[in-house]
């Protein structure tokens, strides 16, 4: 073929003006930016080199090349070479449209990292000073795998935080669990979490302390209207209710309902319970009174029946919760306190912890604040005894919850050696080196009668916790099989679920490791595997275009979403075949953009995309100048940021609203710097679960806020440390927002004062002006400053200002290079809705490019002007942007790497090895 | 034979010298009459000998360059002069070698100005410019890491001050602009910049690593039958994984081994310096002597030989208001000052500052005695940035200080001048072909260079 020959029929018109303009540079064996032209022009068909003639149109469309100081084709030349290369690629691509290109191996990034671990263990953990850094690459974000790496440093950090992790782990008498202390501590106060859980809910704990408030007695009256309801079930039309439905639905434990209806039917209660019985008989007939009447009356008995019941139960539980010693103080028979209460307990308490407001067993002193029973306080904390509780309330579910909370909160320190130890040194028994465990008949019966029932409880107590301890050993070794099905996003199959089993085994016998530091052993071993820190998507054909399977798809749409792992609902649609269909996997895209956990879309994704991301420390303000920035409007600024696209996501807005939105969100904080009155404030709608404090103000525009471009942050980000940057915010509007991305200045730009009064009395608007006069940087300057300085009233930290500090007026007009007059915020509004399908292609390109976690491709045109024209004929709501991604090819197939081993790719390879662009410094001698 | 008949020997004296040197420390002198481990010098030009104190290589960098009018030196030896951003050097000017004129010339030519013109300061190399790959060279602290790193238990010491900012400058990823020190082409060294972490790098013992073989081999397994299941890049993203746990399996034998190792050296190995607070330093200049008080003990402690530190990244935002009379940011505010007189002021005071550090480094190296000779007597240190004029840009040359004798193979006191020597004549990745010679490794070509710099 010959060199003015192109290889494409169509681009024939091409080669002259390459050859004229471009292949000084561009050709020959060391071409610039390794684009050797000449080759791709005369020897490559084009559909080989899509991305290459992509990139060179782009070029030469935004007339970035040739370079300013070179030699220039017509504009007329250059129109006619663009046109017949965009017709050439359009015809090509349309052959290769949906291609789903190639995707690298992920790494999980730091943000990923934490989200999953919080979303596998339910833990906050703050990673933020042991996590790897990441780089952005691709459309400019972390998630991109082929511009992440992984060295032995790393490595060692995800071992170590998988220990972290697994330290977190709760392994008790009950099934594996994590929680947000760590270690035997973590068991301890978990437990007393869970037991405080299950008594605050139901109250009736049978013991309590001085001082402590009767809680959760008003169930008595609930409970006896129940057993009124239960008597007179056909009367009242209910025949076919159980006592247990009556209860349920007066929101009463059916077990305690059934014991208070077995008191109230006693044959011959004894005194003074029988006062009770008595009075509960005496509650109206059903037929005696209208319906409206009846409930009222009844509601009012029983309220008055308790009323009966608390003085007569204070009177004989008085100053203790001992029926023994109450029956003292008050004279009354030991009988009589017992008789009550054994059947109604007075008990329960404000505070239904184990504490020291506790009583301690029997067999100690109980006179509060004595030095024993201070004594049991701070080396045994617990007491349990709860009884009543457990026979006459709880559920068996519950029981088994509350069995195993106690179980667990024994097994978490020495509990019973050390209550053996402290009655032995109280009795001057000597106790020797015996514990719980090696504790002798002969030692049990030379005890004093007293002594001897107590110390056997408490054996039985031990050996049942450590019974209930080893029975839960194999569950948990079957549970981190599970974490790790989990973890590592997949089903595991037998082989692996084997390994596991295995490693367990081997640390328990070879390792000699005792239980708890095993199974931590093996946790750390799933989370520092290769499954869990890459997003594996398994592809065996090296060629082909493969379809992905259901949990590939399914961490797919997690990690786009959610940056995070799969839900139990995910997992289920994915075990179940619906993600095998584009309908299927829309419909759980649409679910899950539902879910809080979409906030952290808002978080990553936009963040990064528009530059806002860890603006929570943002260290680009000049302190001692604004001082306040950090202390008080850096966090409520990232929060806007934040809380508007959540709200542009979850709200399901349509996407214009991005940079049209007419509403702010802001706190009071926020307010203030804004100058949004106070007034206008307290009149605004809170916004829904915000924990800042946010509230919604509609009619932004009367505020100079709405859509991205009033963002505190945004306007933040974009300035220089003492001043605002026009040149920096215009480059910001076109790179991130319109896609259109103006070359970087030459190194010796050279570059104007930091600060916006300078000595010499010049704004930086004369300087840039000065600056424009230079027609090779008006070309950029002439597109750049324009727009930033339409936004020149927001100052460097983001506050409305009708003057610079000197007291100068701002001029926020300008002129736009095609002559569009911009006046202020409100003028670029206007003008960037003229560029409004920018905007939408670039939204759809990033967002495209976040979700496969590459670069866009030349085969992506087709999938983006659909999402372009979803926005332009149906408003663009951000779910139905997501669903046309997750249903297209592109987000369901997967390239293997042999698909696009293209002739030039090959080519480019091949130039690299041998040197063509320099040693690579991999030699070695 | 001899080399084998050595090595018993250290063996044998190795543990009882290691149990004398724990505790006792660091007013010991080097004791060269204890024989020291052999090295596997076949290969090596000009090996050191083996009973000298190793040679060190440290480089420490920082950004944005220097305020062009004050970068010069005339003179030699203790009559040198320097210009004023040099001031801190001025007494340690017997133990310095300033040079003029090198560059990299895939930086200079390279259209972005920052970042295409800082990844390759120790490499040369280009700087892609393409979305989807980090891709620039292996850089000379790496290299010697690999050569002679194998003798340490840290085969070198990547430090920083500041974080990897996350986004991209001019189409480039900002990790271009967050790393000097590059293991492979495609993959930066791991920076620390928390001085805890690099504390107990140097100073832990590693024999809490035992439980993590039964994770390595676990996990190793895992990574080998998936790596049956992907292929082409991703399976070099795995291999990459593969790697790193080779490396620290090796590190964990080596961490065992120093017993050994170290005793026949006597280094000190009980630390001079308490374990840093766990998070970052709030105080800039306190994180960086932290750091370099860092570099010092690992070089005191014979942990590694090879070490670099970031005093910042590229387009730092580091704001200098902790120097008496400087306002603002070390790149957006000082450097791009618009030649107003009073920020340019402020500038060189940046300039000055960094290098104290240097000097500081210096410094301490030069009162460690390691039996008749300090360390820096055994080491090569760079001082540098990749612009002159970072105003500008200038890429056309590097502003560079070396100190330290190299063990006797660098002569100082001496101001070297390449400017109008013709470009092949003035190659940075000469000057590393220099160093590499004095670390006695010998390279025929590296980056852009193919011979080491002349008359140095």
């Amino acid at each position: 073929m010959g060199d003015d020959v192109s290889a494409d029929p169509d681009l024939g018109i091409a080669v002259p003006l390459f050859r004229e303009f471009c292949f000084e540079c561009h050709s020959g064996p060391r071409p610039k930016a390794r684009l050797d032209l000449s080759e791709v022009v005369t020897k490559r068909r084009l559909e080989e080199n899509l991305d290459v003639w992509e990139r060179i149109v782009e070029k030469l469309e935004e007339g970035e090349m040739p370079p300013e100081d070179e030699a220039q084709p017509r504009e007329a030349d250059r129109d006619a070479v663009v046109a017949a290369i965009r017709s050439a690629l359009d015809d090509a691509t349309r052959t290769r449209l949906g291609d789903p290109g190639r995707v690298v191996l992920r790494r999980l990034t730091s943000a990923e990292y934490t989200y999953t671990l919080h979303d596998l263990t339910g833990i906050d953990f703050d990673f933020s000073d042991d996590l790897p850094e990441d780089a952005a690459g691709g459309e400019g974000f972390a998630n991109v795998g082929s511009v992440q790496f992984l060295d032995s440093a790393m490595l060692e950090r995800y071992i170590e935080l998988a220990h972290r992790v697994a330290s977190h782990a709760l392994i008790g008498a009950g099934p594996l669990a994590f929680f947000e202390h760590p270690g035997e501590t973590g068991l301890e106060l978990s437990a007393v979490e869970r037991i405080q859980s299950i008594y605050r809910e139901h109250g009736f704990r049978a013991t309590a302390g001085e001082q402590a408030n009767p809680f959760g007695l008003d169930l008595y009256s609930h409970t006896f209207r129940v057993a009124w309801r239960f008597r007179h079930r056909e009367a009242l039309g209910l025949a076919d209710a159980t006592l247990a439905d009556l209860a349920r639905a007066e929101g009463i434990s059916a077990r305690f309902a059934a014991h208070v209806v077995s008191v109230l039917n006693e044959a011959e209660p004894p005194p003074p319970v029988d006062e009770i019985v008595e009075a509960w008989n005496e509650f109206p007939d059903p037929e005696s009174l209208s319906r409206e009447d009846l409930e009222q009356e009844i509601r009012d008995d029983s309220e008055a029946l308790l009323g009966k019941l608390l003085p007569v139960q204070r009177r004989l539980a008085k100053r203790s919760r001992n029926p023994d010693e109450a029956a003292v103080l008050t004279r009354a028979s030991s009988d009589v306190a017992r008789a009550l209460l054994e059947r109604f307990p007075d008990s329960s308490q404000g505070e239904p912890a184990p504490s020291d407001r506790d009583p301690i067993p029997s067999v100690f002193d109980n006179a509060y604040n004595t030095p024993e029973r201070n004594l049991f306080h701070a080396r045994l904390k617990y007491y349990r005894k709860d009884d009543f509780l457990v026979a006459h309330i709880l559920d068996d579910e519950t029981r088994s919850r509350l069995e195993i909370a106690w179980d667990d909160l024994y097994g978490s320190f020495d509990y019973h050696d050390l209550l053996l130890r402290f009655v032995a040194e109280k009795h001057g028994i000597p106790l020797g080196d015996r514990g719980m465990e090696t504790l002798d008949a002969s030692w049990i019966a030379a005890l004093s009668d007293e002594l001897r029932p107590a110390v056997e409880t408490w054996r039985s107590e031990y050996r049942s916790m450590r019974r209930a301890f080893a029975r839960a050993e194999p569950g948990h070794v079957e549970d981190v099989v599970d974490f790790a099905s989990r973890a590592w996003r997949r089903a595991l199959d037998p082989e692996e679920a084997g390994r596991l089993r295995a490693l367990y085994r081997d640390l328990r016998s070879g390792k000699r490791l005792d239980h708890p530091a095993a199974i931590r052993t093996l946790i750390a071993r799933v989370l520092a595997s290769p499954s869990f820190l890459f997003r594996i998507e398994r592809s065996v054909c090296e060629s082909e275009t493969v379809v992905l399977d259901a949990y590939e798809i399914a961490s797919r749409l997690s990690y786009f979403l959610w940056s995070s792992l799969p839900d139990r609902e995910l997992r289920r649609a994915a075990e179940d075949g619906e993600l095998d269909s584009p309908d299927g996997i829309a419909r759980e895209a649409r679910r899950m953009l539902q879910d809080p956990k979409v906030r952290r879309l808002a978080v990553e994704f936009f963040g990064q995309w528009f530059g806002f991301y860890r603006f929570d420390r943002y260290r680009g303000v000049d302190a001692e100048r604004f001082p306040e920035f950090a202390g008080t409007l850096r966090s409520p600024m990232y929060e806007e940021a934040v809380t508007f696209f959540d709200h542009i996501v979850r709200g399901d807005r349509p996407v214009d609203e991005i940079l049209f939105a007419d509403y702010v969100f802001v706190d009071s904080t926020l307010a203030e710097h804004y100058g949004i009155d106070r007034r206008v404030l307290d009149a605004a709608s809170p916004v829904e679960g915000s924990e800042a404090g946010f509230v919604r103000v509609d009619d932004a525009g009367a505020v100079h806020r709405g859509g991205l471009l009033g963002l505190g942050a945004v306007l933040t980000v974009t300035s220089a440390p003492l001043r605002t940057s026009p040149v920096r915010r215009g480059d910001w509007i076109l790179r991130r927002v319109l896609g259109k991305p103006v070359p970087p200045p030459p190194p010796d730009a050279g570059s104007i004062p930091a600060d916006d009064v300078a000595g010499d009395g010049k704004s930086v608007r004369e300087r840039l002006e000065e600056h424009r006069r230079d027609p090779s940087c008006a070309r950029c300057h002439s597109r750049m400053d324009p727009l930033g300085f339409a936004l020149e009233r927001f100052g460097p930290t983001g506050g409305w200002r009708e003057a610079y500090r000197d007291g100068r007026s701002i001029d926020d007009s300008s002129t736009l290079r095609d002559g569009a007059e911009v006046g202020g915020f409100a003028g670029l509004l206007n003008a960037l809705a003229e560029r409004r399908d920018d905007v939408y292609r670039q939204l759809c390109e990033q967002l495209l490019g976040y979700a496969l976690g590459r670069s866009i491709l030349t085969s992506d045109r087709g999938l983006i002007g659909e999402m372009v024209a979803e926005i332009d004929e149906n408003g663009g709501h951000f779910s139905a942007l997501v669903a046309k991604i997750v249903a297209s090819p592109q987000f369901r197939f997967r390239r293997g790497a042999g698909g696009d081993r293209s002739p030039t790719i090959e080519l480019n390879r091949s130039e690299t090895e041998a040197g063509r662009d320099g040693p690579t410094n991999d030699e070695r001698p | 034979m001899s080399t084998r008949g050595r090595r018993s020997d250290s063996s044998r004296v190795s543990r009882r010298s290691f149990l004398c040197g724990a505790g006792v420390a660091l007013s010991l002198p080097w004791l060269p009459s204890l024989p020291a481990r052999a090295t596997d010098s076949g290969k090596l030009v000009a090996a050191p000998d083996p009973v000298e104190p190793p040679r060190r290589f440290a480089c420490v960098f920082f950004s944005n360059g220097v305020e062009p009018e004050h970068w010069w030196a005339r003179g030699g030896g203790g009559e040198m002069e320097l210009g004023r951003a040099l001031e801190p050097l001025l007494p340690f000017r017997n133990d310095i070698v300033f040079l003029r004129g090198l560059f990299n010339e895939r930086a200079a030519a390279h259209k972005s100005p920052h970042l295409g013109r800082m990844a390759n300061l120790l490499s040369g190399a280009w700087v892609s410019t393409e979305q989807d790959e980090i891709r620039v060279g292996r850089t000379m602290d790496q290299v010697l890491a690999d050569r002679i790193g194998r003798e340490t238990r840290l085969p070198s010491l990547v430090l920083g001050i500041e974080p990897t900012e996350l986004r991209l400058e001019d189409g480039l990823s900002m990790i271009y602009g967050s790393a000097i020190s590059w293991a492979s082409a495609t993959k930066p060294a791991t920076k620390e910049i928390y001085p805890a972490r690099a504390y107990d790098l140097i100073v832990g013992s590693g024999k809490e690593r035992a439980l993590d073989r039964s994770i390595l081999d676990g996990v190793l397994d895992d990574a080998r039958r998936l790596r049956g299941t992907i292929d082409g890049a991703d399976r070099e993203k795995l291999d990459e994984y593969l790697e790193s746990i080779r490396h620290i399996e090796e590190r964990i034998d080596r961490a065992t081994r120093d017993g050994r190792l170290e005793g026949s050296r006597r280094a000190p190995v009980e630390p001079d310096m308490p374990r840093p607070a766990a998070s970052l330093p709030q105080d800039v200049s306190e994180h960086m002597r932290l750091m370099l008080d860092l570099v010092v003990l690992a070089f005191q402690m014979d942990r590694t030989r090879v070490a670099t530190l970031m005093l910042n990244n590229d387009l730092s935002q580091m704001n200098f208001g902790f120097l008496d009379g400087v306002k603002g940011s070390l790149h957006l505010d000082l450097t791009h000052n618009g030649h107003d007189p009073a920020r340019e002021a402020m500038y060189l005071k940046t300039n000055q500052f960094h290098f104290s550090q240097f000097a500081h480094l210096v410094d301490r190296l030069r009162s460690i005695d390691e039996g008749g000779r300090s360390i820096l007597d055994s080491s090569i240190l760079l001082g540098c940035s990749n612009l002159l004029d970072g105003d500008k840009h200038e890429a056309d040359e590097m502003p560079m200080v070396l100190a330290g004798r190299g063990g006797g193979t660098l002569e100082t006191g001496r101001v070297l001048d390449y400017r109008d020597r013709g470009d092949e004549n003035r190659r940075a990745c000469s000057l590393y072909l220099s160093i590499f010679e004095r670390m006695g490794i010998s390279l025929p070509r590296f980056g852009d260079a193919t011979r080491p710099l002349e008359g140095i």
